[in-house]
């Protein structure tokens, strides 16, 4: 991160809008995305993220704003005069050209030497490990290797700031995993600035040093995906980021450094982390989100001071390495709970059974 | 029972593929028969078209040193690879706009305008072109004659519309995005297109131009209208030659042009298909 103090971002966003007719796809977004970041823009479909990216490559005009690359005003500049590369949702490969061709496409347009062309395109060859494969045309390349050529594409003439329009989304769910991987060495070596557009948390809480969660064009959280997960701006966010438990009440008090939140249906009162926040919330309504897997459970009254709950399964969901249950409190309320399957009293829950369920303080958040 | 109803069915099958077959047999010969019939005649050596006088190719030999005939040939050739040639890029063109330019002000007007000479009749197209072409020579002086040039005009206007068809399907199954990675590679939108997208239509520019040269060499309507003394098509002579009366000569040539015609469709087909 220490590209962000160090003078301009690589890309600034100030403003960003995008009207299609009356639909606004893209509703006033400022950015700053420091040089070196693996940065996401991530959200439902529809959100604009892609509008955005597309405005970011120069492909669409923002109808108002300002998007500075390198801290140079681009805004009216076209896609073949900015410093920055897109990689396609479709690949975009050129099928009437070989790999190497299509690698050098960009280079040529540069007018690069011939000797140096040759000379970047195996390297990117070498990186993408498609060594041996450049005189092939894509049709003749499998679903993981035409990825990696757009990629090499799009990276060979080192722009400032490359472009990743949900780059592993045609990849088969395994494929997808290991990509993942590859993808963050290949941004490691180069060294270069990406953005990624995508819809997947897990592969945008993988990637990113930072993630933009969008939502109707507008952008609800920038942060480290640690940040997102575990101190969500909003109800929609802690929604869209993994699974959320919600419950609303009426802030009671303070006891020990935290907000004691009284919940309807609950007989002890929520005891939610505080995050260093001053003012007196006593009295007002408060919603507070707990993430399933900071929720114990058990089949037999936990010992301590967490905020005890009584229930029964309703379901339970076996995912391997753990399991999702969804328990029904006394009152009518379900709520979602993880457990790991190994080493764990909960391992053989079954639906029906009465079990109890500890909120421990730190777990409760408050949603803003 | 079931041994029964089985070998019903199957007799059943056998029957109907035998109508089926037959059936089909009928609508080929139905198609092709006057053709090969044609084709036949024109090695007939005898003079009197009707009446078989043994093989022979003497009436390809007479053709080929019928000045009347090969003018008329030549001057075909001429206007067909020409009008097809303005009517690829014609109607690339309008392919391009109907495709890429987006819902542009206008466009629907401008589908129905390129759509229609392909339902408008040959006469009605023939008649108003020639009124056009009158009233230009009277007011701007240009043609100032009917033949070639009012022969190419024609028909590129007329073929445009089938090559901006053939070209439109294959733009639009064409990804956009190709064009759009070689402009965020530093493309100008021109190089790009240049690069991109014009090497993958060519099949169905190929296919357009062949189509658009075939109907050019077939038209006998639109060109009756069109030319002017001296400018006389191979339909226009073979039309009226037949006016006369009915030469074997006519048959040889008739073969030659249904071959041409073929060879040139089964091109334009087999490149649609190759990139499909």
């Amino acid at each position: 991160m220490a590209g962000l103090a160090a003078g301009e971002p690589a890309l600034r966003l100030e403003g960003v809008t995008k009207l299609f007719g009356t639909v606004t796809a893209v509703d006033g977004v400022d950015l700053a995305i420091a040089e070196g970041e693996f940065f996401s823009l991530l959200g439902p479909s529809g959100c604009g993220k892609s509008t955005l990216l597309r405005m970011m490559a120069g492909l669409e005009s923002p109808s108002a704003g300002r998007i500075l690359i390198g801290g140079a005003d681009m805004t009216g500049t076209p896609a073949y005069g900015r410093p920055v590369n897109m990689m396609f949702q479709s690949y975009a490969l050129f099928p009437h050209m070989s790999v190497e061709d299509n690698i050098a496409f960009g280079l040529r347009q540069d007018g690069v030497k011939r000797a140096e062309i040759r000379e970047r395109v195996a390297a990117m060859l070498a990186l993408v490990q498609l060594e041996g494969l450049g005189r092939r045309r894509p049709g003749q390349l499998s679903g993981g290797q035409r990825q990696r050529v757009a990629l090499a594409r799009c990276l060979v003439k080192r722009p400032k700031v490359v472009l990743l329009d949900e780059p592993l989304a045609a990849l088969d769910k395994r494929l997808r995993q290991r990509t993942q991987f590859e993808l963050m060495r290949i941004q490691n070596e180069v060294g270069l600035t990406f953005v990624m557009v995508t819809h997947d948390q897990e592969e945008a809480m993988t990637l990113s040093t930072r993630i933009a969660v969008m939502e109707n064009g507008r952008i609800l959280q920038v942060g480290r995906p640690r940040d997102i997960y575990e101190r969500p701006a909003g109800r929609q966010v802690a929604d869209f980021i993994g699974t959320a438990n919600f419950f609303e009440g009426t802030a009671a008090g303070y006891r020990d450094g935290h907000l004691a939140v009284a919940v309807e249906g609950l007989a002890a009162p929520l005891l939610a982390a505080l995050d260093g926040e001053s003012g007196d919330r006593a009295g007002g309504p408060v919603t507070l989100m707990v993430r399933p897997e900071r929720i114990a459970l058990s089949r037999t009254p936990p010992a301590g001071t967490d905020a005890v709950l009584t229930g029964t399964v309703a379901a339970v969901a076996y995912h391997g390495d753990a399991s999702q249950y969804r328990v029904e409190l006394a009152g009518g309320r379900s709520v979602l709970v993880t457990a790991a399957n190994f080493g764990h009293d909960a391992a053989a829950i079954d639906r029906g059974e009465a079990v109890f369920l500890a909120i421990p303080p730190s777990a409760a958040r408050v949603v803003p | 029972m079931t041994a029964a109803g089985g070998e019903n069915g199957a007799r059943m099958v056998g029957a109907s593929r035998l109508g089926l077959l037959s059936l089909l047999g009928f609508g080929y010969a139905f198609l092709y028969l006057p053709i090969l019939v044609l084709m036949v005649w024109s090695f007939n050596k005898s003079r009197l078209v009707v009446i078989w006088g043994g093989l022979s190719t003497r009436w390809y030999g007479v053709l080929a040193h019928d000045p009347r005939f090969l003018d008329a040939a030549w001057l075909s050739l001429k206007v067909a690879a020409t009008s097809a040639t303005l009517a690829l890029v014609l109607g690339t063109l309008a392919a391009v706009a109907l495709v890429r330019f987006g819902d542009f002000r206008g466009r629907n007007l401008f589908m129905a305008l390129i759509a229609a000479p392909l339902v408008m009749p040959d006469v009605i197209i023939g008649l108003a072109l020639l009124l056009m072409f009158v009233a230009l020579g009277q007011t701007v002086g240009w043609p100032s004659q009917r033949g070639f040039t009012t022969l190419v005009i024609a028909h590129a206007t007329i073929a445009m519309t089938y090559v901006a068809v053939v070209v439109r399907a294959r733009l639009g199954q064409m990804d956009h995005s190709l064009e759009e990675a070689a402009m965020d590679l530093g493309a100008r939108p021109a190089k790009a297109f240049a690069l991109i997208t014009l090497p993958l239509l060519a099949p169905s520019l190929a296919a357009g131009w062949l189509l658009a040269f075939t109907l050019s060499l077939d038209d006998v309507v639109v060109a009756q209208f069109v030319t002017g003394p001296g400018a006389t098509t191979l339909p226009i002579e073979v039309f009226s030659s037949v006016r006369m009366g009915v030469s074997p000569e006519i048959n040889a040539l008739g073969t030659i042009i249904v071959l041409v015609v073929a060879v040139g469709i089964l091109a334009a087909w087999r490149l649609m298909r190759a990139r499909a």
